[in-house]
């Protein structure tokens, strides 16, 4: 095991646990007060916390970049604008027949 | 933001499913359309998901996936879920075509012998220092990519559904078909294989 301390009231591997509802904010306040209050007296959590952090934030940040000048970001905006341009090429591709 | 639909909802859209389908497969267009309308979205969020962010593969899968189910349309059973069977295609489909790009270093077992202590520590937990971080965009993303590629089909679909595509956990439950705690479980799990990975320059093992 890298390490495991008790620091503000909480151990490394409960942080390393709760890390990602701490993030989500969706921890009960007292449980939230102790993460913390670790990360503000453990370094090594700390660290990998803010990378942690950082990968999630990167996810979204990076791959969800558009892939070209004129393309709207992925997601919610492209959908609806893309969608009948889409169904349109799917009825396009569809085969006279089917089912038979 | 997309909202979850109810259980009398999903009843509805199942009995409107179930006449589509049946439609469908007497060769029905408009039919066809119309579940295209509703399932358009979450065919696509799931395609996104498990191309890890590549518009074009993702457009491609949603693509086969709906040309399957038009072709396929007979050979559905009514006593099934049409959305459980749609998402199946897609995952097939995303599956197929991710087998024509380089094929994934094997993956660490998905139901974790491994503890997270030991997938922490993998994962830089304990670590002084973080290591030394990819300094443009281009070369970020393309390391994210191909780590996001390395990992399972599971690992690659919960961090989609959630990172990229930004779902609700309940939303991005549903579509993985996994109860919420297992998937919020495998959704860290999977985040911590993920920075294994970029650790290794894109595959948990390092090659």
């Amino acid at each position: 095991m890298a390490h495991d301390r008790d620091v503000g009231g909480i151990r490394c591997l409960e942080v390393l646990a709760a890390l990602p509802s701490f993030l989500d904010g969706d921890v009960p306040a007292d449980v939230h007060a102790r993460v913390l209050c670790h990360l503000q007296g453990c370094t090594w959590c700390a660290q990998f916390g803010g990378d942690y952090a950082q990968t999630v934030a990167r996810l979204r940040a990076i791959l969800i970049l558009p892939q070209s000048a004129d393309a709207p970001a992925s997601g919610e905006a492209d959908e609806g604008a893309d969608g009948g341009a889409r169904l349109r090429r799917l009825m396009d591709a569809l085969p006279v027949y089917s089912g038979e | 933001m997309p909202c979850v639909p109810t259980q009398d909802d999903l009843r509805s859209i199942d009995q409107r499913d179930l006449d589509d389908l049946r439609d469908i497969a007497l060769g029905d267009r408009v039919a066809f359309a119309r579940l295209v309308s509703r399932y358009e979205r979450p065919v696509l969020h799931l395609a996104r998901a498990l191309c890890a962010g590549q518009r074009d593969s993702a457009d491609d899968v949603l693509q086969d996936t709906f040309l399957s189910v038009f072709q396929g349309a007979h050979t559905f059973r009514a006593d099934g879920s049409p959305r459980a069977w749609i998402l199946t295609i897609a995952r097939h489909a995303a599956a197929k075509h991710l087998r024509h790009t380089p094929p994934p270093a094997p993956s660490p077992d998905p139901d974790d012998a491994t503890s997270l202590a030991s997938l922490g520590a993998a994962a830089g937990w304990g670590e002084a220092a973080s290591p030394e971080q990819l300094t443009s965009d281009a070369e970020q993303r393309a390391a994210l990519q191909r780590a996001l590629l390395s990992l399972d089909d599971t690992d690659r679909l919960v961090i989609g559904l959630r990172d990229l595509q930004g779902l609700s956990g309940p939303e991005a439950a549903a579509l993985a078909g996994l109860p919420l705690n297992t998937l919020k479980t495998r959704l860290h799990r999977a985040r911590l294989r993920l920075m294994v990975a970029m650790r290794a320059g894109g595959s948990p093992h390092g090659s």
